[in-house]
């Protein structure tokens, strides 16, 4: 068995996966829970940013200007998105959201592979970032524990907007039935752009994080996507704790899974998603 | 010979108690009825009886086997069809494939990947013999959700009744029906049932009365009164809750 | 019998394309055509669960190379005849088929898809990773099958023109068992489930148990698919099992009109020489274009050649008279 700085180790990484996770899957549940669209497009927001990110710090040279100007650029491409072609579909058939989703996560990935090439490339990051800080007796990398703090302070954030805001009693309320929403002459559209778009931010933030943290390649919408589907299948569709508590899940699994079971810490996540599903069929979380 | 036989059924949605402590009986080849003001808990009692809500109690006989905990399918195989109060057929199938997939439920092969359809010649005359029962034989290539509403009432009565049912559980068969297609609706159900038991839940009392054999009557989930329909129409307690009602 | 001239037709050009191949056009042709017959069969399966069943699978690329896998490993490692092959194929993805059904069938419509989404994500990754299926880099040199008819006569099917008419002939047999399934018993049930599946269950189906039965067969379908892709290529690779091939196979079905079995037929056949034109002119940019059509396809017509057709019979139809608002 391992000693207690690895499994220390292993629980901070863990959760530092987790809180990126939030990130990610948060955008796509919730865009589920109000207009029920699956965006298989979503993992492509976080490549995009990834690879905004990387260029802005190349051009700029600085990583908060990537950090803070990727995910508004990857927003500003998401609400266009959202309004030329998700718009007209809202109602139908989900398939066709899901069919469009994918064909549009196929356009972003071969723009990307147009735009910067099919390398894997690594978001530099500050100096100070670098390097290891000491906690309970562990060396943790220091820019680990900065993607940990700050992707759980924004999904704080996001969560204090949901709970206590006017705005997010409005999204609370479209969670639980939309059309009630609107019956109260509230503008959804503008609901839905608003959540596309926060969604699309938050995948394009973390995109950057993960990119510096791990590498930026042509496969990472496809490695987001699939895991943010795994969360919010573990934790339950449009519920926004579900989306916490399914990363929590999920990450603990990929660190412990990549320590106790090397060659086998991919197949952790799945063993761990069929054994939820056979338990609870629809997810950990009820609840909107 | 009693077909079916609830004892203590109990159910609850929340702290709402919509079913208390119910005992009921139908005797086979009899129409029996429950009747009720809306919110009795009357369809509340079909979903208990045909699988479609588990118990919180009590025991549900059927042909003195416990059915209670088998799926809705399996329950249906064992000869208990039911209606739904909001038709419930296949909106896009014609009339006739729709008694057809109910005709064939209950036949050896029904689930064959290679046997064509049309081979299980049983499943396609007991179908037409239904549509003929009650009426729809000349409009057996209609696509169901083109029909009238009193006709879609009746095919979905076809479609139980091609199952080859031991018992009949309708649930409001005549509701949102004129009084013409209502009174051709009543007569239909006596017909029927001179070959299967039926089961009616209704809440218009006046409408049953007639036809029943036995009444139950049920109010907040509990049963306040049992026996012909004579004894029950002279019940006080029966008429305090159907007047309270009006 | 309005459709069986153009069916003739069609059989009648498909059985006359390899006399003109390597003189009057490329033989590159037939490769496409054996393509299009190994998608033909995936789609064939894909169209029984989703079109019939209501299911709506986004991982059948998991079947589909988990065939071509099985076919593959059997040419390579037990023997060249590509019977045996095929019957790994169709015994290894029925296995599998069990497996993720019985896991998957729980759930419906979004749930489904993600379901088996994440299924398929978790055989690419497996083969991926797995040493003796070649890993990422696949398994090159797979020799080339045979054929052997009535216990002798080995035929090889190394050549092209051979092997297209054994493509030819198992998507033809494939489409014939799919029209069978679908005009069973079972297959009516499918559709009474896709219309009303709780009206369905109080009629006494299983409801679970025909949809395990019909992603079974569905499965199978894609693994021949691939086991006939596979044989052909002479090597296997993880992209068989790529979430792209599921989202094709989507498209195609969609684009063609799911439920028809012909349909995502045609849908297969116009995408495959859809993607080959647009390669060839558009060289890397290809992927990009092919993407943006697909969003014009669905942004344009939801439902499909089927629907765009639809629509030309209502306006031809409406034309006379005042054309409603």
């Amino acid at each position: 068995m391992a000693s207690p700085e690895v499994l220390l180790t292993n629980l901070l990484y863990g959760l530092t996966i987790a809180s990126a996770l939030v990130l990610i899957s948060s955008g796509l549940s919730l865009i589920f829970g109000i207009v029920g669209v699956v965006n298989f497009a979503h993992g492509s927001f976080g490549m995009l940013g990834a690879y905004l990110g990387f260029s802005l710090v190349m051009a700029t040279g600085s990583f908060w200007a990537a950090l803070l100007l990727a995910p508004l650029i990857v927003t500003a491409g998401a609400i266009v998105m959202e309004r030329l072609t998700l718009r007209p579909l809202y109602g139908l058939n989900p398939l066709y959201q899901l069919f469009l989703t994918f064909a549009l996560s196929l356009v972003f990935s071969n723009l990307v592979l147009l735009v910067w090439g099919g390398d894997t490339v690594s978001i530099p990051t500050p100096s100070y970032l670098r390097g290891f800080v000491s906690i309970f007796g562990i060396a943790y990398p220091t820019f680990r524990l900065f993607v940990l703090v700050f992707s759980a302070c924004l999904a704080a954030a996001l969560w204090l907007f949901i709970g206590r805001s006017a705005w997010g009693a409005v999204l609370r309320a479209g969670l639980h039935n939309m059309e009630m929403v609107e019956a109260f002459g509230i503008n959804t559209r503008a609901l839905v752009t608003a959540v596309f778009a926060v969604g699309a931010g938050l995948a394009a933030v973390a995109g950057v994080v993960m990119g510096a943290m791990r590498s930026v390649n042509p496969e990472m919408d496809l490695d987001l996507i699939t895991s943010a589907l795994v969360v919010v299948v573990i934790g339950g569709l449009g519920s926004f704790r579900g989306a916490v508590i399914g990363s929590l899940i999920l990450g603990t699994a990929e660190s412990f899974g990549a320590q106790l079971l090397p060659g086998l810490a991919k197949f952790v996540v799945w063993i761990v998603m069929a054994a939820i599903l056979l338990w609870r069929p629809e997810g950990l979380v009820k609840d909107a | 010979m009693t077909l079916l036989r609830l004892s203590g059924l109990r159910k609850a949605f929340g702290s709402l108690q919509v079913i208390e402590d119910l005992d009921l009986t139908v005797e086979a080849g009899r129409i029996t009825s429950v009747i009720g003001p809306n919110g009795a808990g009357k369809t509340t009692l079909f979903n208990l009886i045909t699988g479609r809500l588990p118990l919180d109690g009590g025991r549900i006989l059927f042909k003195e086997r416990p059915i209670a905990g088998l799926s809705p399918d399996a329950i249906a195989r064992l000869g208990l069809a039911r209606s739904f109060q909001i038709t419930n057929v296949f909106p896009a199938l014609t009339v006739l494939e729709n008694v057809r997939l109910a005709a064939q439920a209950r036949q050896p092969g029904a689930l064959s990947p290679w046997r064509p359809a049309e081979r299980l010649v049983e499943a396609t005359t007991s179908a037409q013999a239904a549509l003929a029962q009650v009426g729809l034989g000349a409009l057996r290539d209609r696509v169901a959700h083109t029909l009238s509403h009193g006709d879609q009432r009746h095919l979905e009565i076809a479609m139980t009744l091609a199952t080859g049912p031991e018992l009949l559980l309708l649930d409001e068969p005549t509701s949102g029906m004129s009084a013409v297609e209502t009174g051709r609706t009543m007569t239909l159900i006596g017909e029927i049932a001179r070959r299967v038991t039926v089961l009616i839940i209704e809440h218009d009392m006046d409408l049953v009365m007639g036809l029943s054999h036995r009444v139950a009557v049920m109010a907040f989930g509990k049963k306040i009164a049992e026996g012909s329909p004579a004894e029950v129409a002279r019940d006080p307690e029966v008429r305090r809750v159907y007047l309270g009602d009006l | 019998m309005r459709r069986a001239l153009p069916a003739a037709l069609v059989l009648l050009v498909l059985l006359a394309l390899p006399i003109g191949a390597g003189s009057l056009y490329s033989d590159f042709y037939l490769s496409l055509a054996i393509r299009v017959f190994a998608f033909v069969i995936l789609l064939l399966g894909f169209d029984l669960l989703a079109g019939y069943g209501g299911l709506i699978s986004f991982g059948h690329a998991m079947f589909f190379g988990t065939g071509a896998y099985a076919a593959a490993l059997t040419l390579k490692h037990l023997t060249p005849s590509v019977w045996a092959a095929l019957a790994v194929a169709v015994v290894v993805s029925a296995a599998l088929a069990l497996v993720v059904g019985f896991l998957s069938i729980r759930a419906r419509e979004i749930y489904f898809v993600f379901l088996t989404f994440a299924f398929a994500q978790f055989a690419y990754h497996a083969v991926n990773s797995w040493e003796w299926a070649g890993a990422a880099n696949g398994l090159p040199g797979i020799p080339p099958p045979s054929l052997w008819i009535a216990g002798r006569l080995p035929v090889d099917l190394d050549r092209r023109a051979v092997f297209y008419y054994f493509a030819l002939a198992l998507a033809g047999a494939a489409f014939l068992v799919a029209r069978r399934i679908v005009g069973s018993a079972f297959g009516r049930v499918l559709v009474g489930i896709r219309e009303n599946e709780e009206r369905a269950r109080f009629l006494g189906y299983d409801v679970t148990r025909c949809l395990r039965r019909a992603f079974l067969i569905s499965g199978v379908f894609a693994g021949v698919g691939g086991a006939v892709l596979a044989s052909f290529h002479g090597f296997v690779a993880p992209t068989f099992y790529h979430w792209s091939v599921s989202g094709e196979v989507l498209l195609m079905a969609l684009l063609g009109g799911m439920g028809t079995l012909v349909g995502p037929m045609a849908g297969a056949a116009f995408v495959i020489v859809l993607g080959d034109i647009l390669s060839s002119w558009l060289a890397e940019r290809w992927l990009l274009v092919m993407g943006l059509i697909y969003v014009a396809c669905v942004l344009f017509s939801p439902t499909g050649f089927a629907g765009i057709a639809r629509r030309l019979g209502a306006l031809r139809d409406a034309a006379p008279a005042e054309r409603a608002p």
